[in-house]
């Protein structure tokens, strides 16, 4: 038996599951081989000196203390979840908060969107409405779009809130000794406000809008027609009505 | 009235003794099932295995108590994660080697100030030779129970940490290797080696002292 083979079945040896077989065989190597005599005899000792050594007692009040560091972690857990508690609440009010502000937001929106769909509807066709205006070639505002002309009714519902043709300048005091309202309308001084491009485009867009809602109406006249013949067909009143029109 | 705290008391007494006939493993799942007087039971049967254990792995006495009180507080805690598969054993001696671990990487990052008695602990570094003998000692000096305790602690001390987990369980505790391999989660061919490697560096650290003729 080689020695390598031997220091293995000395560790099998001291766990106690060697085989009979191997440990003749190795009893006999050891008889041999004075290097692994000594690998063994010095493992059975220093081995037997280990299980030799007396055990170390904890402490008397071990389970006390045991018991005294359960109840300090109880206390812990229990301390731990009172603000996650308090986590959830603030989080359900957050919630509740962002679904009250977006109920708002939809609400004015919603508000707007109908306020602007109530305006007064025209049965005069669209191109009668709007006519070309007059360039006056004088004044600051001929660069400007040709501006709708809007008769009557019309024209009252499209008037732009502002009256003047006339661009404003408006700008901070340039520090000339001018001050108040009149230094602030000063032709040469501050940012060009073009009113006359901002009442262009209010009155397409109110164009557009009145162009929206006459066809809407006239879609439900439709709609009503269609309804009215429906229901004369389903009393057997087709055949009558056909004739009739015919 | 008497009558009636004796027949309570009888009961009392009659129910833990019946408590503690039953195993490791129903106690733990009582425990999980609200019975924390079962408990106790089983820190009075663990606390010595598990401090023995704990204190040849960190060699201090007051650190290995604080783990070992860990460690129950933890089985505790968190018995209703046990599951029935391994032994409840096996299982206490897991979370106490991963609290052991957790405290040598915290002290490896931060060492202790007086470093002069850990000297060498935890580190990997072969073949050093402890002297544990006081020179003034004559040969066949007999030693008390005390003596033999510091002795074999510092030996074992010297066994790097990685094998000296699996030859502390194997040697002291008595863990059969499955149950090792369990605990350190290696493979079973590993534990085998780790701890026949321990069983040498003790042996080297020892057989100086055996020479000697030291008697205990």
């Amino acid at each position: 038996m080689k020695c390598r083979r031997a220091k293995g079945l000395i560790y099998d040896f001291i766990d106690g599951i060697i085989d009979d077989s191997n440990r003749i065989a190795l009893e006999q190597h050891l008889g041999e081989c004075k290097s692994c005599e000594d690998l063994s005899t010095g493992l059975s000792r220093s081995l037997e000196l280990l299980h030799r050594a007396p055990l170390a007692e904890p402490d008397e009040n071990f389970t006390w203390k045991v018991r005294l560091r359960l109840a300090r972690e109880r206390n812990a857990l229990s301390d731990r979840t009172v603000p996650e508690r308090s986590w959830v609440r603030s989080w359900n009010r957050r919630f509740a908060l962002s679904a009250l502000s977006a109920f708002v937001v939809v609400l004015g929106t919603t508000y707007f969107a109908t306020k602007s769909s109530l305006l007064p509807t025209t049965t005069e066709p669209l191109s009668q409405l709007v006519q070309p205006k007059p360039k006056d070639s004088a004044g600051p505002a001929a660069n400007t779009p040709v501006e709708p002309k809007v008769p009557g009714r019309a024209d009252e519902l499209f008037d732009f809130p502002f009256s003047t043709a006339e661009p404003v300048r408006v700008g901070t005091d340039g520090g000339g000794g001018s001050s108040g309202v009149g230094g602030a309308l000063e032709e040469d001084k501050g940012p060009l406000l073009d009113l006359d491009s901002l009442r262009n485009r209010y009155r397409q867009s109110s164009l557009k809008t009145h162009r929206l809602r006459s066809l809407r109406d006239q879609v439900d006249l439709l709609t009503s027609e269609l309804r009215e013949c429906g229901e004369r067909c389903g009393d057997g009143q087709h055949e009558k009505h056909e004739s009739g029109e015919k | 009235m008497s009558d009636e705290r004796e027949y309570v008391f009888a009961n009392t007494f009659k129910d833990r003794a019946k408590l503690k006939e039953l195993s490791d493993e129903d106690l733990i799942l009582k425990v999980a099932g609200g019975h924390s007087d079962c408990f106790d039971i089983l820190v009075d049967r663990f606390k010595l295995r598990l401090f023995n254990y704990l204190f040849r792995m960190v060699g201090d006495r007051d650190e290995a108590e604080e783990i070992a009180q860990e460690t129950f507080v933890k089985a505790y805690i968190h018995a209703g994660k046990y599951k029935t598969i391994a032994k409840f054993s096996t299982w206490l001696y897991t979370i106490g080697t991963n609290l052991v671990r957790n405290r040598i990487r915290s002290r490896k990052r931060a060492p202790r100030v007086l470093s002069l008695w850990t000297r060498g602990r935890d580190d990997d570094e072969e073949g050093r030779q402890l002297d544990l003998i006081d020179p003034s000692r004559q040969p066949d000096h007999q030693f008390n129970d005390k003596e033999l305790g510091e002795i074999i602690n510092d030996a074992i001390a010297k066994i790097p940490e990685k094998y000296r987990t699996s030859f502390v369980l194997r040697e002291l505790n008595q863990l059969s290797y499955e149950e090792i391999a369990a605990v350190t989660g290696l493979k079973l061919g590993t534990v085998r080696s780790r701890i026949n490697r321990a069983r040498n560096y003790f042996r080297k650290v020892v057989e100086p002292i055996l020479e000697k003729g030291v008697d205990f």
